[in-house]
């Protein structure tokens, strides 16, 4: 594929961490961190960052993770309080708070979402070099909004998609009949498209975009290339996919309505299949446009792999309340890096660092209780 | 200082054991200006306190530097992670000789929390408690802990606070249908019912009938208490209605909907404090999943209670009330018999609704026998 083969390094992500030891460091944060009633979960969550930044290797390195536990506890208290307020204030006056929360939300999350990727940028190194971000507070305001269009334009389809079978579906028969049928389901799918497979992609393009394209590596920008083209592909064929089904489901269901049932349930069975194929496509176009410099990087995740990966570890999870989870933490990981390799055509040795700025672990903890 | 030092290293002469004077530890040497990095040896002087930092290209020496160790941040052991250990202008030094670090610190005064929480990690007996410890430490806090405070917080809000939240009307739309008995019925069973209402005028306490599809009850913190007419046919007599009725009254009586809501997003907060991103989603989703559950249970048992205790003041056997559960758990007679086995009391974790045992127990809490 490239005409510099010859030169190009394959250098893959390697991860060391152990379930076994993993489990060791955090039951033993769990159990400090409710000791001490939840002040410790600051340096549990410094601990586990570093187990796993430092168990990433990329070319013989492991990654670092930089935050001090202090700031986080800072960050975490000043985002309880703000909450607690917040929630305090809205349990007294529910009709006003509502409007005034929403409204300081929608600009306050911009906010948020460039304090939040700036520290976590700033708090990882590789060779003790930092990762950096400069946010742009108008841009993610911009792509907030479209997000929350998008999820409200789809909502809205949608239930407008489900009310329509369950509510106004005409009848089976008769020319007439399956004209207004098939007409419905050109309306749907209009919709569906310019919703699911043509908005939402748009919205995770400038996403991606966006973080990617303010990140940088020292002095490296890193780069983006991906075009909108690319995304709603991903979203064009998974509203085929799901219309399609949904079609043939409702077809079979008014013909016999036992046939029907089974097939919802099968359809049901391989949702979180159609899940994974859209996040394994959207991981390999993200790394397969990524750039960082002349480096390039490529994932080979399947849908099957994440599928095994995520499905079997989560409920295993589930059966355990929750002991599994570091393992179904560590496996998800290895999985990633297993699947992840750069490719490099120079010296990985000449990345500078930048000036030195500071970022509070404000915007993170804040977001993190948004749910970021 | 070099008085000491010079008296130091006597002494190590002439006692007689030997003992190292300075220790090496191999790893890589990163300058923080580039992402370059270097083979590099660090040698420390225990003596001194003192540590020198060699960097090698190719086995040459092309720099070194010196550094006292008490300026030096040297992380936390942790698992089998290479040691980070940082020097001034943000040059640092990694080495995955873990064990040559630690004996070095043991060297140094430092007393260092990283090195004990390394040990904790590493204690397998300790481990186990942890695990054991951090199970029944949630326990407690989902049954002891959060109903506690919860409670207490839900009863000093003003009523007014608690019928502000979750309005009929909405519901009412989306999941009712107008009741399908005769109007003359219906004025009948308000006014059979009226007089059971009316000390719960500080409650805001309303009766519906609607068409649900179930034979159900509910009672929404607004005072509105909904029986379904599904309910209404069952029933063979008035006295059970009334018991109905008191069991719903029971819910608003004692706030069961704004503490369970209240209970369960103090679930998903202490979990999402304790675990601190340690967690994740499913930590804090699913156990809230089970709490929900069991506290339903204690609360149907609450409503129970309280319908008992007024029915037995107005006279009505706690029989109608037996006879209710009958009616809508055919399976209560069979069970009654068998005592409860292992899968049974698994199965009760996941049953929202008390099993009729329990409730038919509660009967002997009245006065009244039948």
């Amino acid at each position: 594929m490239d005409e510099r083969e010859n030169n190009t390094r394959i250098l893959k992500f390697e991860f060391h961490g152990q379930a076994e030891e993993f489990f060791r460091i955090w039951i033993v944060n769990l159990l400090l961190s409710i000791i001490t009633l939840g002040i410790y979960s600051a340096w549990a969550k410094v601990r586990t960052n570093r187990y796993f930044y430092s168990n990433m290797q990329l070319d013989g390195t492991g990654f670092q993770y930089l935050a001090n536990p202090v700031q986080i506890l800072t960050g975490r208290i000043v985002a309880v309080l703000v909450f607690g307020t917040f929630a305090l204030f809205a349990e007294s006056f529910p009709i006003i708070s509502a409007s005034i929360i929403s409204g300081v939300f929608i600009f306050l999350t911009p906010l948020l979402m460039n304090l939040a990727r700036a520290f976590s940028n700033r708090m990882t190194a590789w060779r003790n070099i930092r990762f950096r971000f400069e946010g742009n507070y108008w841009k993610a305001f911009t792509i907030n909004i479209l997000n929350i269009l998008a999820g409200a334009a789809l909502t809205v389809v949608l239930t407008m998609i489900v009310l329509g079978f369950m509510v106004f579906y005409p009848e089976f028969s008769g020319y007439a009949g399956w004209l207004r049928i098939v007409g419905m389901w050109i309306g749907q799918s209009v919709l569906l498209v310019l919703t699911l497979g043509l908005l939402l992609p748009y919205a995770v393009m400038l996403f991606h975009k966006y973080t990617v394209e303010r990140s940088a590596f020292g002095t490296q920008a890193f780069s983006f290339t991906a075009s909108y083209r690319d995304y709603a592909k991903i979203f064009l064929q998974l509203t085929a996919v799901l219309s399609a089904a949904g079609y043939a489901l409702a077809t079979i269901y008014h013909i016999n309505s036992a046939l029907g049932i089974v097939g919802i349930v099968l359809v049901c069975l391989s949702l979180p299949y159609t899940g994974m194929a859209v996040y394994a496509e959207l991981i390999k176009l993200y790394y397969r446009e990524l750039g960082l410099g002349e480096n390039r990087f490529e994932s080979t995740v399947t849908a099957a792999g994440l599928h095994n990966v995520l499905l079997l570890n989560t409920f295993l999870t589930l059966i355990t309340l929750g002991l599994y989870f570091p393992v179904l933490k560590i496996r998800v990981v290895r999985y990633l890096s297993d699947h992840l390799v750069m490719k490099s055509t120079g010296s990985l040795d000449n990345f500078t660092a930048a000036e030195n700025e500071n970022v509070s672990a404000l915007g993170e903890e804040l977001a993190a209780e948004l749910g970021f | 200082m070099k008085m000491s030092v010079h008296l130091a290293k006597n002494w190590q002469q002439n006692s007689g054991f030997r003992f190292t004077v300075q220790m090496q530890i191999q790893g890589f040497f990163q300058d923080g200006q580039s992402s370059g990095q270097q083979a590099a040896l660090l040698t420390f002087f225990p003596a001194t306190g003192q540590i020198r930092l060699s960097v090698t290209v190719e086995g040459r020496e092309t720099a070194s530097f010196q550094a006292d160790m008490k300026d030096l941040k040297i992380n936390s052991r942790l698992g089998s992670t290479p040691r980070e250990i940082s020097f001034a202008d943000d040059r640092l030094f990694i080495t995955p000789d873990n064990d040559a670090v630690d004996r070095m610190l043991q060297k140094t005064s430092k007393i260092s929390a990283g090195g004990l929480l390394h040990r904790l990690e590493s204690h397998l007996p300790l481990i186990a408690a942890s695990t054991l410890a951090v199970v029944a430490f949630i326990w407690l806090i989902y049954t002891w802990g959060i109903p506690r405070a919860a409670d207490m917080l839900v009863m000093q809000l003003p009523e007014s606070v608690v019928q502000s939240q979750g309005s009929f009307a909405a519901l009412d739309e989306i999941l009712f249908a107008p009741s399908e008995l005769d109007y003359q019925r219906q004025q009948q069973l308000h006014r059979l019912l009226a007089p059971y209402l009316a000390p719960y005028a500080h409650l805001n306490a309303r009766l519906h009938f609607r068409s649900v599809g179930t034979p159900n009850a509910f009672a929404l913190p607004d005072g509105s208490i909904v029986i379904a007419d599904e309910l209404v046919t069952k029933l063979d007599n008035a006295e059970q209605l009334v018991a109905v009725l008191h069991h719903e009254i029971g819910h608003l009586h004692h706030r069961h909907i704004i503490r369970n809501q209240l209970r369960n997003s103090m679930v998903t907060m202490v979990l999402l404090l304790i675990s601190g991103g340690v967690g994740g989603d499913l930590l804090s989703d699913f156990p809230g999943i089970m709490a929900d559950l069991s506290y339903s249970r204690e609360f149907e048992l609450e409503a129970d209670s309280f319908a008992l205790e007024h029915l037995c003041a107005y006279g009505i056997s706690p029989q109608h009330f037996v006879d209710l559960f009958n009616h809508l758990d055919p399976s209560f007679a069979a069970n009654n018999r068998n005592s409860r086995s292992g899968a049974n009391l698994v199965l009760d974790l996941f049953v929202t609704h008390p099993p009729s045992q329990e409730r038919a127990r509660l009967l002997s809490q009245c006065p009244l026998d039948t």
